[in-house]
């Protein structure tokens, strides 16, 4: 293969959160939710939420409403919520067998 | 399937497959549990892989194509907010095949590898599998249960190898919950021509090398270091910090990586790349009171799961430690088959051998860094920052006020003031007798 080393003088690429998870193969598995929280009322009462800031594909989201939802179907199955969340509010278990993150690279 | 084994491993990841290829090898039957549809395709680290145990058992392992790079060049930096130092070490004599036993590898790719080895061997390997609890008879642990039709499996002994969350050894009551010491681990890998990479890198043909940029502005001044690492025709790009530091911060991790991308000096080494995946996983650093316990009756803990790491960015060592660590249980395994003794007490061979070994040893000694490091938060927010712009004082070269240039003994003195004012020698000097105690 013949490079050009003049193609690869451009800035690199910078990608937001949904761009990010594009790039990943996600297989979701649609009746069954591998990650949910516990008690919204807990969520109501807690005042940091720290999962909306540490979840490196930010699933965690408040809505107007103060309720806390979980976008499960684009996690990549760290676990630092389950570890951040100060009242162990996250059922946390890992997706059925084959479903879920499959990375290509690693 | 046969429903019962001598040995049932939870994980396919390079600990596993090391314990069931040497328990294959002994001629006990091994199953082997993998969640992901392929060994690998739950797993990322750096990640730059060490490789003297893989070496004397598979010394065909460079050619087998399962690694990436050999490292010839570590290079360690702190980034201020537009400037970088950096010390580069370049070891340009070690011999092939395994150089420095040091290569740049991606698991989707090497994890298969090896479990295929394993496999090769006569271990069983059953991926798309989901393994959640141990099945106990008394105290005695004899199996596990998987999440399917029929998932019962009767084995003597069981190996939780199931990575840095280990939910196994949780659920078997050997540990709590991680602590907010855990490292979360991000990265991307993007891609560039392996031509590009050479020149832009400085290497020859499989030559790789390794930059870690520690604390400063490569992660905004919090606990941890970002790493470029060259592939083939990737590179590794990324950072890992405490969970607790991130929490701190209050920036989304994914933008995190974004910042140190665009970084002025890490820009350049990153032009015209592309991103083709992205991952975060845990890097299970382990405080003493948090690490599980090793051995029970019927079961081990290895690998990430048992907390094996040695997270100094000097080093960034793991997958090695869990290939020790596996070989190790598989030798405790094997002895404890010959005398029909599956107790605790009969698998704490393995636990005595480990803590005899690098593997522990290393751990624990950098730990004791890693507990000096998270109370001495200047190491990576003010250091790096003030180091590079003292560096950059005294290397300024400016206009005199006689209308020729300053003199150099005007800039030391400016960069002592700045010393003083901003770090102290008395600050420093504690500092520095506080990394030489932590490492004793």
């Amino acid at each position: 293969m013949d490079v050009n080393l003049a193609d690869y003088l451009g800035p690199p690429k910078i990608l937001g959160r949904d761009d990010k998870l594009a790039l990943d193969l996600i297989r979701v598995n649609e009746p069954d939710p591998h990650l949910k929280i516990r008690a919204q009322s807990v969520c109501l009462e807690c005042k940091d939420k720290p999962c909306t800031v540490t979840c490196p594909v930010e699933n965690y989201r408040v809505e107007a409403d103060g309720r806390t939802t979980i976008f499960w179907d684009s996690c990549i199955e760290c676990g630092t919520c389950r570890i951040i969340c100060p009242y162990d509010n996250i059922a946390w278990k890992y997706p059925a067998g084959g479903f879920g993150v499959s990375y290509r690279y690693g | 399937m046969s429903d019962r084994f001598n040995v049932a491993i939870v994980g396919a990841g390079p600990g596993a497959s090391m314990a069931a290829y040497a328990l294959a090898k002994a001629g006990l039957s091994v199953i082997m549990f993998e969640r992901g549809d392929a060994p690998g395709s739950k797993a990322m680290f750096g990640g730059v892989l060490y490789t003297p145990i893989l070496a004397r058992f598979f010394p065909d392992f460079v050619s087998a194509g399962c690694v990436e790079r050999h490292v010839v060049e570590k290079r360690f930096a702190m980034l201020s907010e537009s400037n970088e130092i950096s010390v580069s070490f370049r070891f340009l004599d070690f011999e092939p095949p395994y150089f420095n036993h040091s290569f740049t590898a991606l698991r989707a790719r090497f994890d298969r590898w090896l479990a295929a080895k394993a496999e090769e061997a006569g271990a069983l390997l059953v991926t798309s599998t989901v393994v959640d609890e141990v099945l106990r008879t008394g105290n005695q642990i004899v199996g596990v249960r998987a999440r399917r039709e029929g998932g019962d499996v009767s084995a003597n002994v069981v190996v939780a190898a199931d990575g840095a969350n280990s939910l196994l050894a949780k659920q078997a009551g050997l540990r709590k919950e991680l602590p907010l010491s855990v490292i979360l681990g991000v990265k991307e890998v993007v891609s560039l021509p392996r031509e590009v990479i050479e020149d832009r890198f400085n290497l020859e043909g499989d030559e790789g090398a390794a930059i870690e940029y520690i604390g400063g502005e490569a992660v905004k001044g919090i606990m941890g270091a970002a790493f470029i690492y060259t592939n083939r025709d990737t590179l590794s790009v990324g950072y890992g910090c405490p969970l607790q530091a991130l929490k701190d911060l209050k920036q989304q991790p994914h933008e995190l990586l974004n910042h140190f991308k665009l970084h002025p000096s890490v820009r350049r080494l990153l032009r015209g790349t592309t991103p083709e995946e992205y991952s975060a996983h845990l890097i299970p650093e382990l405080p003493p009171q948090d690490l599980p316990q090793l051995v029970t009756d019927g079961l081990l803990v290895i690998g990430g799961a048992a907390g094996l790491i040695n997270a100094n960015p000097i080093f960034h060592e793991g997958t090695n430690m869990s290939m020790a660590s596996g070989l190790l249980a598989a030798e405790a395994i094997i002895a404890a088959h010959k005398i029909g003794d599956f107790s605790a007490r009969s698998l704490r061979l393995y636990e005595e051998r480990l803590r005899q070994s690098f593997a522990w040893r290393d751990m624990e000694r950098y730990q004791r860094l890693t507990r000096m490091a998270e109370s001495h938060p200047q190491l990576f927010g003010k250091y790096p920052y003030e180091f590079a712009r003292m560096a950059k004082m005294l290397m300024t070269v400016g206009a005199g006020g006689d209308g020729l240039q300053t003199p150099k003994r005007d800039l030391e003195l400016a960069v002592l003031d700045r010393f003083l004012a901003e770090i102290g020698a008395y600050t420093f000097a504690r500092d520095m007798a506080d990394i030489g105690r932590a490492m004793l």
